[in-house]
């Protein structure tokens, strides 16, 4: 066997490791690939230094493999980095965690308070600071869902009284206001263009107020049509979604208040 | 590091839960909704309330009844049936805090004083007549009040 450092050699040492590591250029491949048939002892080498290749592999799960052949050193600075960041992600997280805790408390102390008809009206004004900045930080605009379950001619019109006197409240506030009306069931009914007696005023506060929506409930659509056999028209604007129950789950995951009506 | 990083998440997910018990622990606050029935209805609500309190604690828990529409009936019955008044002094007692409409009042054309059972007409937070119902339900349940509806 020659020395593999002979520079009579037709492919050096470091010529056969890049293309163990298949980094050679195709035409160079080819050509070793043709001696290789020809020469045992090339081959023998080769095939020596394929197996350190894949025992490296076999000791080293994949990232260092990729770094192995990467050829780059960045490693170490770079998980200094990351942890660098996880270790002010954290502390950022914890400071977040115990503010948040702190006005909590904050906050249900207030609330009780507010029960104490004794409290003097200046410590009221002081514990209720912190809060009043809270709601009108983390809760702005108030956003609300309306429920409609029912037909009920007398219950419709009080919902309508409700909704409008809802939005004329938070107009005379100045303050902004995002209020969903979600029907399912039998509420359907107010939103149906063939059965609700409120198309021309539902229209004029669609008008009126653009943080208003009115909202069916798909499942309800099609067991009309199952069960009735009636393909429900509904009032222009009104916004189909895939399930009523779903839509009130999801609103009050997001932080809506929920009122049935 | 490594350990260092493990030790301190530990420690801050020991003390967040801690004091989201210690929180959780001291007070429970909801709102009941109320927007119509009959005498029946409403006293059944009222035992339903009473019923609540028991169950937690009327040192941890911060009730109100939210009235509006015809919810105010409950407040108007009162006036003559005693067994509704006396549910409604006994869970005043109790720190419950029952909040009329002031919408629905001008609506109804009703006089708080003289048509509704024992409410205190004062202005800002310690009396009991709130701008709107619908709206005061939204605030409470931004506060962290849960919403049920008997």
């Amino acid at each position: 066997m020659k020395d593999p450092d002979d520079p009579r050699r037709e492919f050096s040492a470091e010529h056969l490791n890049a293309f163990v590591d298949e980094q050679l250029a195709p035409e160079e491949k080819s050509r070793l690939l043709l001696s290789l048939n020809s020469n045992e002892a090339l081959s023998r080498e080769v095939c020596e230094l394929r197996k350190v290749r894949d025992l490296v592999r076999l000791a080293y799960p994949e990232p260092s493999a990729v770094g192995l052949r990467d050829g780059r050193h960045g490693r170490r600075s770079g998980f200094s980095a990351s942890a660098l960041a996880a270790t002010l992600a954290t502390l950022t997280f914890g400071m977040t965690l115990g503010w948040f805790l702190h006005t909590r408390v904050a906050d249900i102390d207030q609330v009780s308070q507010d029960n104490i008809p004794d409290a003097t009206a200046a410590g009221r004004h002081l514990a209720g600071k912190p809060v009043v900045t809270l709601a009108a930080t983390a809760h702005n605009p108030p956003r609300i869902i309306l429920h409609v379950t029912e037909s009920d001619p007398k219950q419709l019109a009080e919902m309508m009284n409700d909704l409008e006197g809802l939005l004329r409240h938070y107009k005379a506030q100045n303050q902004s206001v995002r209020v969903e009306v979600v029907t399912n069931g039998d509420g359907l009914a107010l939103l149906r263009a063939d059965v609700t007696p409120y198309t021309r005023r539902i229209a004029r506060l669609q008008e009126q107020y653009d943080n208003l929506s009115f909202v069916a409930c798909q499942n309800t659509l099609d067991r009309l049509t199952k069960e009735k056999g009636i393909t429900a028209r509904l009032l222009p604007g009104v916004v189909i979604i895939d399930s009523g129950v779903a839509q009130l789950m999801r609103r009050q995951n997001q932080g809506w208040a929920y009122i049935q009506v | 590091m490594k350990k260092f990083l493990a030790i301190l998440t530990a420690v801050l997910a020991i003390g967040a839960l801690q004091g989201n018990a210690l929180a959780a622990d001291k007070q429970h606050k909801v709102v009941y909704h109320v927007n119509g029935g009959d005498e029946k209805q409403h006293m059944a609500t009222l035992r339903n309330i009473d019923n609540h309190i028991n169950a937690v604690g009327k040192d941890k828990l911060d009730l109100r009844v939210v009235m509006h529409g015809n919810g105010l009936d409950l407040l108007q019955s009162a006036q003559k049936n005693k067994a509704l008044a006396s549910k409604i002094d006994e869970l005043k007692l109790k720190g419950v805090g029952f909040k009329v409409c002031e919408n629905t009042l001008r609506a109804k054309k009703l006089d708080a004083k003289k048509d509704l059972y024992d409410v205190n007409v004062k202005k800002g937070p310690e009396g009991d007549i709130v701008p709107s119902g619908v709206a005061e339900i939204a605030i409470l349940q931004n506060k962290g009040f849960a919403y049920i509806k008997p």
